[in-house]
């Protein structure tokens, strides 16, 4: 089974690593010989992680990290326009107030026994102003590692760019 | 008697062959003859990039050791290995040539078996067998046709010229394997593949699409890949004068040059078989030197009538040193005699 190009991007760290299966690792290099684009990606990636490995321990200017991740929000969770989204969007409010309904239901029929009774639970009103804020959702980045020459080499096959005018001879 | 006769009618019967087995004895016996020429080589590099070792194919060109084989394969290469057989041989880089693509090693050999070279050119609709090392698999095999010769294709940013077009199936390894005739004779090297762009995804369930999922054997196959090979012709021009010279020697003369068009020679009283338009000439070249200018047509070279545009280029490759060389031009409707200086290719 050939690989697509969005394959072969999420394995590109691991590829650049020598960490791929040998299947995988034949089915990706089929791959990058034969799409300038990805193969392109990869050079790209190579020459960052090199340029990463030179930096040191300054300080990014403020707000570096807030920008990155807005960019990667955008980039790995981008809103799609989809003429069923809409209906997916009423269906699941429909299921989630279905689900609550269901919850608060049950909750009502298993309602606690009247007050000082001593069977339910009293909650610190405070202690509930004191549970910190949803926690900032960041999108999972897999850590690329140092790469590394795959040792065992890879098969030669160079691809063709383009076809220049076929009547022109230069000599 | 008859019942000799009628076991005799009944043997004969009982061996006709089918049409699908000839074709499958005629191929096996090719690629056993093939396969002996075949060699695989891994180039490995000590540059500070780390670049991984390359495994591709290579062909056997003399008894001695000579092996021919893919020049982007072994550039930069710090150590050069063959395999031929149950051998494993350290060979050295003699020199390449840039224009065709073929790279000349010397291993330490003494009774290698060279490929023998076919007599006529490749057409096209000729079957072709294909046999190299494809991700590493000795001697893999594919059958094919020849799509077309004398293609020009553009790789790592160098035209090369001259090229057989084929339809038999190539793979990485493949590189510098050998593609053979339907009499089992050499006909080129295997150089490269392009595959073609399958462009926009279209169609596809929209309800998968939806749910992000990307199935690859739900989407529409993409055009088959073509694979491009070296000519013998060009190879054995190669091979030999870098054999010869330790490195490759050709002239040159700096210009990229075309056959006139019916319109051109229409508007300047040319007449068929003759000439050769010039489109481009390179700065720092011997057509500079001369003062040959775009839109020159060459109809004479070195006393002999100009033919046509590739009749000019096998002329000036000929040229193993440099040389003066008197030509004649029509430069806007008029004759011009000129002398070049025929240059050694420079291999940029």
């Amino acid at each position: 089974m050939d690989m697509s190009c969005d394959d072969i991007r999420d394995l590109l760290p691991l590829y650049a690593g020598g960490e791929l299966e040998d299947a995988e690792r034949i089915l990706a290099e089929a791959h990058l010989d034969g799409c300038a684009s990805c193969a392109r990606e990869l050079d790209l990636y190579r020459e960052d992680r090199a340029r990463l490995a030179e930096l040191r321990g300054d300080e990014p200017p403020a707000g570096t990290w807030a920008r990155l991740q807005d960019g990667l929000q955008a980039e790995l969770f981008p809103r799609r326009r989809s003429r069923y989204a809409f209906l997916l969007r009423l269906a699941a409010a429909l299921l989630a107030g279905l689900a609550l309904g269901v919850v608060f239901h049950k909750g009502r029929r298993e309602a606690p026994a009247a007050p000082g009774s001593g069977t339910h639970e009293v909650v610190d009103a405070g202690a509930l102003r004191a549970l910190p804020a949803a926690a900032v959702r960041v999108p999972f980045v897999p850590v690329p590692r140092a790469p590394r020459a795959n040792p065992e080499g890879r098969h030669h096959l160079p691809r063709v760019e383009s076809f220049p005018p076929p009547d022109e001879r230069d000599f | 008697m008859i019942r000799v006769a009628w076991f005799f009618l009944a043997a004969l019967q009982g061996q006709e062959e089918s049409t699908l087995r000839k074709m499958e004895r005629e191929v096996t016996s090719i690629v056993e003859a093939v396969r002996p020429w075949l060699v695989q080589v891994t180039a490995s590099f000590a540059d500070a990039e780390g670049r991984e070792p390359l495994h591709f194919s290579g062909l056997v060109y003399s008894r001695d050791g000579y092996i021919v084989t893919d020049a982007s394969g072994v550039e930069a290469a710090a150590e050069i290995r063959v395999r031929s057989g149950e051998s494993v041989l350290a060979a050295r880089h003699v020199a390449s040539d840039r224009r065709t693509g073929v790279a000349v090693l010397k291993a330490p050999a003494a009774d290698l078996r060279p490929v023998l070279f076919s007599d006529g050119a490749c057409r096209p609709g000729a079957w072709v067998v294909a046999v190299g090392n494809a991700f590493g698999m000795k001697s893999s095999v594919s059958v094919g046709t020849v799509g077309g010769v004398g293609r020009s294709i553009l790789v790592g940013g160098r035209k090369y010229e001259d090229m057989i077009q084929m339809s038999a199936a190539i793979h990485p390894g493949d590189c510098g394997g050998i593609l053979a005739d339907s009499s089992g004779k050499f006909v080129g090297m295997i150089h490269s593949v392009y595959y073609p762009d399958s462009g926009e995804k279209e169609g596809g369930l929209g309800l998968l699409q939806l749910l992000g999922k990307d199935i690859p054997s739900l989407q529409p196959a993409g055009p088959a890949p073509i694979g491009f090979a070296v000519p013998a012709e060009g190879v054995k021009f190669a091979a030999d004068r870098i054999i010869r010279h330790r490195r490759m020697v050709r002239g040159w003369l700096g210009v990229t040059a075309r056959t006139p068009d019916p319109a051109t020679r229409a508007q300047l009283g040319i007449p068929e078989g003759v000439g050769a338009e010039i489109v481009r000439v390179e700065p720092d070249s011997p057509a500079r030197r001369a003062r040959l200018r775009s839109g020159d047509i060459l109809v004479e070279f070195a006393g002999e009538p100009v033919r046509d545009v590739d009749a000019l280029r096998r002329k000036v490759a000929d040229y193993e040193e440099p040389a003066a060389v008197r030509a004649t031009v029509l430069r806007h409707g008029e004759r011009r005699d000129v002398e070049i200086r025929i240059e050694i290719d420079p291999q940029r």
